[in-house]
């Protein structure tokens, strides 16, 4: 009788065990979670100058992007965000790496001409892209992206900091911001993010 | 005979050891490789402390930068910003690390490039008037 009350028990653990395997599972593989309602408010479309002429979020269309707002004489955080960028992208294999892209928007526009932010971005990866633009469009794109900057009033040949957020957003496919990183966020971790918004 | 032996002792103590003013010394220091185009970068190290009395680092120098300074990292108003510190303790017994995002040693305008492997010397003196220098090892931090 007891024995017989035992075998059920273990029967119905491993049928409960399996299940939430099962479950853990598929969520974690297909879980493409809601985008968080301050998300929503945040980003939009813009145009900035690459090297290699105009670039816009809307050209990544079907992809998800790594988008990040700092400066080339930036010594530790900028260095920091995009060398997670490369890594996270880096990650990625196959089709999922060919659906994924970088791009670094300088706020400082004075120092980072487009030719500098092409020679910046590829000492990390090629296929970030380096965009900047006149002061005008960035502080636009600044306030639809909630991000904050402040370059100090100096000549280009001065040595200065520029304060800046050091959010890493990923974008999804649709071109809408859908999860906040920073330079201390896990490469693995955002690469797990991407691969889940490109399921 | 007695006299030489002074003489040699003061000479030792008036030259201390590299990476060694009274009892701290500089471990795990190293320099970000600079990505091209960009003449900033920070140096790393942590700081030990093995005497009884705490250290203030005063300042630091190096011949590899234009301006050389302890630097403060902090989010202010949701943007990173950095200050000059004009002085760091190192409390007695105690460790203070000059890390990636925090505290760092700021080198603006790089009076060469950078290349890996290179060693880069930076002087610090203490309140006490002590000094010491401590050497690091550029690193490349890609993947
Ligand atoms: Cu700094």
């Amino acid at each position: 009788m007891m024995k017989k009350h035992w075998k059920l028990i273990s029967a119905i653990s491993v049928m409960l065990l399996f299940a939430a395997g099962v479950a853990g599972w598929s969520v974690w593989h297909h879980a493409r979670p809601e985008i968080p309602g301050y998300l929503k408010r945040m980003g939009g479309d813009f145009t900035l100058m690459s090297a290699d002429g105009p670039v816009s979020l809307h050209d990544y269309r079907g992809r998800v992007v790594l988008v990040y707002f700092g400066y080339t004489h930036c010594p530790d955080v900028c260095p920091m965000a995009l060398g997670v960028i490369a890594s996270a992208m880096h990650a990625l294999k196959g089709s999922e790496a060919s659906h994924a892209a970088g791009i670094f928007v300088s706020v400082d526009p004075r120092r980072d001409h487009p030719d500098l932010l092409k020679k910046y971005t590829a000492f990390f990866d090629p296929h970030i892209v380096g965009v900047t633009g006149s002061n005008t469009v960035l502080n636009q794109v600044a306030q639809n992206w909630h991000v904050s900057f402040s370059v100090p009033k100096a000549a280009a040949d001065e040595n200065y900091t520029v304060e800046h957020s050091t959010f890493i957003y990923l974008v999804n496919a649709k071109g809408q911001i859908v999860e906040l990183f920073d330079e201390k966020t896990s490469p693995k971790l955002i690469a797990q993010a991407m691969r889940r918004w490109l399921d | 005979m007695g006299r030489y032996i002074i003489m040699i002792l003061a000479g030792l103590i008036a030259s201390p050891s590299a990476a060694l003013a009274g009892e701290v010394v500089a471990k795990q220091a190293w320099v970000r490789l600079a990505p091209p185009v960009s003449d900033s970068t920070a140096a790393y190290m942590v700081m030990e402390n093995d005497g009884d009395s705490d250290v203030i680092l005063t300042a630091v120098e190096s011949a590899a930068a234009k301006h050389v300074m302890m630097h403060g990292m902090a989010m202010k108003e949701g943007r990173m910003h950095m200050f000059e510190l004009e002085h760091v303790r190192v409390p007695a017994h105690g460790t203070v690390s000059f890390e990636p995002g925090g505290m760092h040693i700021m080198l603006m305008g790089l009076n060469e490039a950078l290349h890996t492997g290179q060693t880069l010397r930076f002087k610090f003196r203490t309140a006490a008037g002590e000094s010491f220098t401590v050497p690091a090892v550029v690193r490349d931090m890609r993947h």
